[in-house]
């Protein structure tokens, strides 16, 4: 079982799936470490997380807090731990023009943010095509420590994940990884 | 990490299998917070959601009245717009 130690992985999303979709999380070696199967027609988000596609083992759950929620929170928890890790909240308002999400400890408490690369590339992509692969940089205090970044494919959504060695004492791994899950997830639809 | 083992202005109650009771902010409301005792993770009580109950209520109007529109055409397609717009509701509350 991986234990989450590469500081880069590959998420990937089929685009072309008619119910739910699908997403594989690859490491630096191109193993598949997490599988999840996100159901269709689920008003309450929850997204459960596999070692394999064999879905034997849980390794996270992702769940919503609320069914309707503009500005939606999304709870992470390790089920071999029975711990929460962390949660991601998406921010509503600011989300409109360009996507921005924060990381928050267990105890709901600002850790990061997440916003989309560039305002205007944001806009063009919401207002004009969205055929440009968007970055995601999850900061503090104005230091890069995560990079999501969106490769350029109309059938696959495929986003590097590359986390900076000394980010870990600051954001655990493996929400850096629901992050990027839920940014193929929820921005995702956009497409 | 520190934990509100100390009570939470207007947080919610939060009782663990563990036997402990403990607060959390609002924010979590309907999403999942460590027991501060046992260190497990604990569903928070998440109460009725005033949005979601709204945009039903809303839906509601929506069906009534598109189906008044083809009732008045005819009673035929007004119970099939009647039975569509129903199973659509049955649908949404179901999947929440």
């Amino acid at each position: 079982m991986d234990n989450f130690s590469d500081n880069q992985y590959t998420i990937r999303r089929k685009i072309l799936t008619i119910f739910g979709a699908k997403f594989q999380v690859y490491n630096t070696a191109g193993e598949l470490i997490l599988f999840s199967k996100q159901k269709a027609f689920k008003l309450k988000e929850d997204i459960r997380v596999f070692a394999d596609e064999s879905m034997a083992v849980e390794r996270l759950v992702i769940k919503a807090r609320q069914i309707v929620d503009f500005s939606a929170a999304y709870d992470v928890v390790d089920p071999s731990e029975g711990r929460k890790i962390g949660a991601l909240r998406r921010k509503g308002w600011k989300s409109m023009v360009r996507d921005s999400w924060e990381f928050l400890d267990e105890n709901d408490q600002t850790i990061a943010v997440v916003e989309e690369d560039n305002l205007i590339l944001s806009l063009i992509r919401r207002f004009l095509t969205n055929l440009i692969p968007q970055s995601y940089h999850v900061k503090q205090n104005g230091g890069v420590l995560i990079t999501y970044k969106q490769n350029f494919n109309p059938f696959v959504l495929k986003i590097k994940v590359s986390i900076e060695a000394d980010s870990r004492d600051v954001i655990d791994p493996r929400l850096a990884l629901a992050g990027g899950i839920l940014l193929a997830a929820i921005e995702g639809r956009q497409g | 990490m520190k934990y509100h083992e100390q009570p939470v202005q207007n947080g919610v109650d939060v009782a663990c299998d563990c036997g402990n009771i403990f607060q959390v902010p609002r924010s979590m409301k309907g999403g999942i917070a460590n027991c501060p005792k046992c260190r497990k993770s604990v569903d928070v009580p998440g109460g009725p959601e005033g949005l979601f109950y709204v945009l039903l209520f809303l839906g509601i109007l929506v069906v009534g009245g598109i189906s008044a529109l083809f009732f008045a055409v005819s009673m035929t397609a007004g119970f099939i717009a009647l039975a569509i717009g129903c199973l659509i509701i049955l649908i949404c509350v179901l999947a929440s």
